[in-house]
């Protein structure tokens, strides 16, 4: 039974020390905090599943890893759903308020790219991986990901230049 | 790629909103005896599913016999009057295999909706569809239907693998608007789903995904038997390994729990 394995005390230890990680590399991928848990409570339930064989590699990739495929397949499945509304045009004028929209802006422009762009730019730009080994994770070619990763940065370059120029004027 | 500073630029931002701290989610206080109930959890639906597809077999099993068996005195008095005189056959051809000198000469007889076995909540009578080009013949009731969940897929991949196996079991699981399609079918001799659910998979969701349902499908369930029935319908897609022809689409739904086949287009 679940409850009973031998490996069932590092398992918990695994989950106290990697949980907040995994919340956050949920939240990225899916963009909604409550998606996020989701998907980390079923990646950990699969990696409980598998605990001995888990443990022999390193656990936090392997549970990573069922974390992205999980969310692609999920995303394939219900790619219907509602998804958010478009990002403003413009932040509005006070710099804290700015930021908060910098951040909200890309949390919405993400949410509007398809699964496998916005997974590769998250791999890549937050978990800072190589394309290689987003290429594994992701099961494609390395092309693959540049071409995904080039085409997600042109999706995002007005918002990005947008908050650059912000950010600079802020500075001054 | 280094050499474009705009690109670095737009990169080193991005990583900046990445590395944002609001990305980050509260930790569950009791996420070990969280995870630990959702695989407990995860275990019993399986159980369940497997205890309840044999007991599913049995009633079937149990109930298409009590129903097709009509009236042997009457049938033993004068067989071949009783049979000309009918429209339905008293036994499926997989319950005549011992006489084979017998072969069916009509639809054999659908179950007793109403019954224990039967409930008319899970099989209420089907309707017809509101375009006759819709492809479908009959189209299943909207009452109790369910939009697909999680666990859709999983009992759609149950019921097309015990498809076409047994006619009792065919309209256990299946809509009653798909059942004069099965039962004509096993007048036959056999399941024409055979093929169908032999062959692999091309796709499977629900009908409203953005991708992978041709528009075709979609269109002719909406308008053939209403939003409803399409919003609750999931498909799946064969499609023969070698040939490049798109085959057949199956189609499901979900009423009151209970994962029910109601055609092919």
């Amino acid at each position: 039974m679940v409850g009973s394995d031998p490996g069932s005390d590092s398992f918990g230890e695994f989950i106290a020390a990697a949980l907040p990680g995994l919340l956050r590399f949920g939240h990225l991928l899916t963009g909604d905090p409550r998606e996020a848990e989701d998907l980390v409570q079923e990646a950990l339930v699969r990696s409980l599943r598998r605990w001995r064989t888990v443990q022999a590699d390193d656990a936090g990739p392997y549970v990573r890893r069922a974390m992205v495929n999980t969310h692609i397949t999920r995303w394939r499945r219900w790619d219907a759903r509602v998804r958010l509304g478009n990002p403003p045009d413009r932040a509005a004028n006070d710099p804290a308020l700015a930021r908060a929209d910098d951040w909200d802006r890309l949390r919405r422009a993400l949410a509007q790219l398809p699964v496998r762009q916005r997974t590769v730019l998250v791999l890549r730009y937050y978990e800072d991986l190589p394309d290689a080994r987003i290429a594994q994770l992701m099961d494609c070619a390395p092309g693959t990901v540049r071409s995904q990763a080039a085409r997600a940065l042109a999706a995002l370059r007005p918002l990005l230049a947008g908050a650059l120029h912000e950010g600079a004027a802020r500075e001054r | 790629m280094n050499g474009d500073p705009g690109r670095t630029n737009d990169e080193d931002r991005l990583r900046e909103l990445l590395g944002d701290p609001r990305w980050s989610l509260a930790p569950w206080p009791d996420a070990d005896s969280r995870v630990r109930r959702a695989a407990r959890r995860q275990q019993r639906v399986v159980a369940a599913a497997g205890a309840m597809a044999v007991v599913i077999a049995a009633l079937a099993g149990y109930a298409l016999s009590a129903a097709l068996r009509g009236s042997p005195a009457r049938e033993a008095a004068s067989p071949s009057s009783a049979r000309a005189g009918r429209t339905s056959h008293p036994a499926p051809s997989h319950s005549s295999r011992s006489r084979k000198s017998v072969p069916p000469t009509g639809l054999p007889s659908t179950p007793p909706v109403g019954s224990p076995a039967f409930p008319a909540s899970i099989y209420p009578a089907p309707e017809p569809p509101r375009l006759a080009t819709s492809g479908l013949t009959l189209c299943p009731s909207p009452a109790g239907l369910e939009d697909p969940g999680p666990y859709t897929a999983a009992a759609a991949r149950t019921v097309r693998r015990l498809l076409s196996r047994r006619l009792a079991r065919d309209l256990r699981i299946s809509d009653r608007s798909a059942w004069p399609y099965l039962a004509s079918s096993w007048k036959l001799g056999g399941s024409t789903l055979l093929t169908i659910t032999r062959t692999p998979v091309r796709f499977a969701g629900p009908l409203q995904a953005a991708t992978g349902v041709p528009a075709g499908l979609r269109r002719a369930v909406t308008s053939g038997c209403g939003a409803r029935v399409a919003r609750a319908t999931w498909v799946v897609s064969v499609q023969p390994a070698r040939t490049p022809a798109h085959l057949a689409d199956m189609l499901f739904v979900t009423r009151r729990g209970h994962m029910l086949f109601y055609g092919v287009i």
